[in-house]
């Protein structure tokens, strides 16, 4: 009986497995206590008794989920100001490298370069704007002391949201920067130094997919929840 | 309306010394005069959301029994907390316990 109950919650929790595991073992240590403590002799319905006084499995795995939904939600919050902070300085350090090696463009390629500039300049602000505003808005929300699922989750929704726009707008930019790379490696004959724009726009693509899988992973466990909240009311 | 309370609750339940799950309920329960009587699960998603927020800490121990049993400890921050939590319900309960205990006053003839 211990067992399935443990089984429900941990099963409820799978999106989680670190956290799924610690709650079975702390639930499982709660239920076994909860029926030595029974002064009934009859065993079975020590358990009963035990496995009714915790609740339904579901509503607490609801709980458990919003509060995981949180850390993950600050956790994205902080990576997106990283990844925001981290691009501006490797902007900053690759344009330093070119003026220092003293590398051109070709002549008829500048006007498209100095049009990709403007739109990597006004898509990196737009991004760090928004990406500001979603790590203020993910990270100083309080959880509600009742962990109430519906109310939780519209901030949930609006906090992707800006995560989302910040990440596809610094794509765009990130693969503006790319295009630029491109030109400037056409514009001379390939070297080692032609490795530094390369691996910067590796680390551009990189921070990018981090950022994609983690929103991804966000919105997965919001559906999930969303899902266990709905069944966890109809029972 | 107890559950509004739980973090207060839980706080102060934890503040005799470090506690895992269960005994943190009969604490609750003993020290209420058995009259918070809480659905026993609810307490977990409390005591991760303290921890989350850093008011507690907890680590694995072996108990007795050989489970393994997780313990939480009050941090300084929530013995702060607690502390705050405590002056403002001293102050609420002055407050309301003036409302409720005033006389009521006599209506003026028309």
């Amino acid at each position: 009986m211990i067992s399935e109950y443990l089984d429900t919650l941990e099963a409820a929790l799978r999106f989680d497995r670190s956290l799924a595991l610690r709650v079975r073992q702390e639930f499982e240590d709660h239920l076994r206590e909860a029926v030595a403590a029974d002064p009934s002799e009859d065993r079975g319905q020590a358990e009963q008794r035990a496995i009714a006084n915790c609740g339904d499995p579901r509503a607490i795995a609801t709980e458990l989920a919003v509060i995981s939904l949180a850390r993950r939600t600050k956790r994205l919050a902080v990576v997106i100001v990283l990844v925001l902070v981290g691009m501006l300085l490797l902007m900053r350090g690759l344009m330093a490298w070119y003026a220092a090696i003293q590398w051109v463009i070709c002549d008829d390629m500048k006007p498209l370069a100095a049009t990709i500039g403007i739109v990597i300049r006004y898509t990196f602000w737009t991004a760090t704007f928004i990406g500001a505003a979603a790590w203020a808005y993910g990270s100083l929300h309080r959880l509600p002391s009742d962990y109430a699922y519906a109310q939780y989750s519209r901030h949930l929704n609006r906090f992707r949201m800006l995560s989302s726009i910040a990440t596809a707008v610094l794509l765009v930019c990130m693969l503006s920067g790319g295009a630029l790379a491109m030109i400037r490696l056409t514009s001379t004959n390939p070297s080692i130094a032609s490795l530094i724009p390369v691996l910067s726009v590796a680390l551009e693509l990189l921070a990018a997919g981090t950022l994609v899988i983690l929103l991804r992973g966000l919105t997965r466990q919001a559906e999930f929840t969303a899902g266990l909240h709905k069944a966890s009311r109809h029972q | 309306m107890l559950k509004g309370h739980l973090d207060m609750i839980v706080l102060a339940a934890l503040s005799a010394g470090p506690a895992h799950g269960y005994a943190v309920i009969e604490e609750i329960r003993r020290k209420s005069g058995q009259a918070f009587d809480l659905p026993e699960g609810t307490i977990y998603p409390a005591l991760h959301r303290l921890e989350q927020a850093g008011l507690l800490s907890s680590r694995w121990v072996v108990a007795e029994s050989g489970r393994q049993r997780r313990v939480y400890t009050l941090t300084r921050r929530g013995e702060r907390a607690l502390t705050e939590r405590r002056a403002i319900w001293r102050q609420f309960c002055e407050a309301m316990g003036g409302v409720l205990t005033s006389a009521p006053r006599r209506r003026r003839p028309a």
